[in-house]
């Protein structure tokens, strides 16, 4: 009972820093100046952040907590993304041509190495967005893309990410999968990359937006006018049921983000900047594999393991961490030596920062879904 | 010499145009930079022989080339599907599959001097194919090519032009350094499967839309 108590108040005592940053960046020191919907919205979202937090400090399990939030906020930005932009600019999950010409296209963070690289190249910016002044400008994006990356790399996948809570979502329905990938799956969103990045400069069109992104479904798409649009479209919307729902169901594997998604390939190659990363003690490793059956995004083999490490496509989910019945799996500050107490400080450390940028990142979306749910209650409209 | 510096000056653009087709053959199939020279040579000569010819056709038909070539892309269409067939053919060359044992399979691939040379005849056939592609730079030149005075004039132009590209796509076999690393050469077959679907659906999307 005592160890109990204990475990409890030090749990809160290690909550107390996040309650008191995300208060800021949730925006609750404007409590007084909101109404009711903004009150409740606001108040549900710092307490279901703050509450998974503690019961990571409370129990040490990441991804099970993780990806509670991580789901809501997939599940949540669709509602406020799509009707946000509906009130914005007065249609409905579709761009028409006036939008694309006065730059009004959200830019989502996938967009990033086909623009960034070719922009290198060609000095152009393939991409008919706005730099700021804008919901979803490219400034903004790019500013967080790159402070999050700093700190987490490709942890962005897992606690960043507005999609990935999707295939998260359905990788987690089946007990267990039903069929089996081969392991070279994960260097397929390598291909897809270098193939986005030469054509977006050679034809000077953003390849993987215009062909290839399964989550239009769930934002928006360019306006169905033309038979070629009418194939784009049946083709992401077959991207998005089979990679981004069926596959992950039957696999218990996030899917789109292994074989297709070259942000999260480019991610891979940036996560070298990132100071934390994930190693494997192999002197208390037993094999039992259990950490390579759990990995959603299939980082760790018997390879990897050998070199007491994950492999390059970890998204520092943590659900390796919460499985290893050794708990020889940790956080690490790369190229510090092994330390109990070193690794659990830097896990502490990684948990605060990736718990910051979800409410960073996913605060927006959950409020406002909140309130539009609130609203059709009242009112009967989802509509401001 | 205003080619040539016009080449030097476009030459990125050149590259960018040309890099989805060669580069990912220089990924699959050289074991080496070495073996990637020859290949880009190859690819190079067909280029130029696309060049050389287009400057004849050019002279010949003057200004009346840029509105029917603009207007009858199917030529493009069917340079791009035949770059997917290369790349498909190219990939299931080196896999154990049924395919393999038929005849006409066997009859292109019946030794491994063969296999090379249909190696550097598929990287010519796609500097062909590439060459034609109507890329700015491309437009640029013609427009000048058009202006000489003889086939000669138009196909020095085009030549010297040529010459000023070339510099860009040299550090291209390189990739062959890193051809010993597993997982590039798991992403080279990747590549090729995707940009030959990603070609083949360009040129049909060119040519339908024709129909």
């Amino acid at each position: 009972m005592n160890l109990l108590i204990r475990r409890l108040i030090i749990s809160v005592l290690k909550t107390l820093p996040l309650l008191f940053g995300t208060y800021f960046i949730i925006g609750l020191y404007r409590l007084g100046e909101m109404n009711f919907g903004e009150k409740f919205s606001t108040i549900v979202f710092y307490s279901l952040l703050n509450g998974l937090f503690f019961m990571t400090m409370f129990n040490g399990k990441i991804d099970r907590h993780r990806s509670v939030l991580f789901i809501i906020i997939a599940i949540s930005f669709p509602i406020e993304f799509v009707l946000g932009l509906y009130e914005q600019r007065g249609h409905f999950m579709y761009l028409t041509f006036s939008d694309m010409i006065n730059g009004i296209v959200p830019f989502c963070h996938i967009v990033i190495p086909q623009t960034f690289i070719p922009t290198i190249f060609s000095k152009e910016v393939v991409f008919p967005g706005l730099i700021s002044k804008f919901t979803y400008s490219a400034g903004f994006m790019i500013i967080t893309w790159i402070a999050v990356s700093l700190l987490i790399g490709r942890g962005w996948c897992s606690w960043a990410c507005f999609f990935g809570g999707w295939e998260d979502g359905c990788s987690r329905i089946c007990k267990k999968s039903r069929v089996k990938l081969n392991r070279k799956i994960i260097y397929s969103a390598f291909a897809v990359l270098i193939l986005v990045v030469l054509t977006t400069i050679e034809f000077a069109t953003p390849t993987y937006c215009l062909f290839l992104c399964p989550f239009k479904a769930c934002s928006e798409f360019v306006e169905v006018s033309t038979p070629l649009v009418v194939f784009q479209t049946i083709l992401f919307s077959l991207l998005f049921i089979i990679l981004v729902i069926i596959l992950p169901i039957l696999t218990k594997k996030r899917t789109q983000c292994i074989a297709l998604c070259p942000f999260g390939a480019f991610q891979s190659m940036v996560d070298k900047v990132s100071p934390i990363g994930i190693r494997v003690d192999k002197e208390e490793c037993i094999e039992c594999q259990k950490c390579i059956n759990i990995c959603p995004m299939m980082s760790i083999s018997m390879e990897t393991l050998e070199k007491g490490s994950v492999g390059f496509t970890c998204t520092k989910c943590g659900k390796c961490i919460d499985s290893c019945p050794k708990k020889c799996i940790n956080f690490y500050i790369k190229g510090t030596p092994k330390s109990k107490v070193g690794d659990l400080i830097v896990k502490n450390l990684f948990l605060y920062l990736s718990y910051v940028i979800m409410a960073g990142m996913g605060s927006f979306f959950v409020i406002s879904a909140i309130k539009r749910i609130l609203l059709f209650i009242q009112t009967g409209s989802i509509l401001h | 010499m205003s080619s040539f510096i016009l080449g030097i000056s476009s030459g990125t653009a050149c590259l960018a145009y040309c890099a989805p087709t060669i580069l990912p053959f220089l990924m699959f199939k050289g074991n080496n930079s070495k073996q990637n020279y020859f290949y880009l040579i190859q690819f190079l000569l067909g280029r130029l022989f696309g060049y050389i010819a287009f400057a004849m056709i050019a002279w010949r038909f003057g200004r009346e080339i840029i509105t029917k070539y603009t207007n009858m892309p199917i030529f493009l269409g069917f340079a791009y599907i035949i770059i997917s067939i290369i790349f498909i053919y190219e990939y299931f060359k080196g896999r154990k599959h049924c395919i393999k044992d038929t005849i006409l399979f066997k009859k292109i691939n019946n030794n491994d001097n063969t296999k090379e040379r249909n190696n550097l005849i598929n990287a010519f056939i796609i500097g062909i194919a590439t060459g034609i592609n109507l890329c700015p730079s491309f437009l640029l030149i013609l427009t000048t090519a058009l202006e000489s005075d003889s086939m000669i004039g138009s196909v020095n132009v085009f030549l010297f032009f040529y010459l000023g590209t070339i510099l860009y796509f040299l550090p291209l076999p390189f990739i062959g350094l890193l051809k010993h690393n597993e997982s590039f050469k798991t992403i080279s077959k990747f590549l090729i499967i995707f940009v030959s679907i990603f070609y083949m659906y360009k040129g049909l999307i060119i040519i339908l839309k024709l129909l």
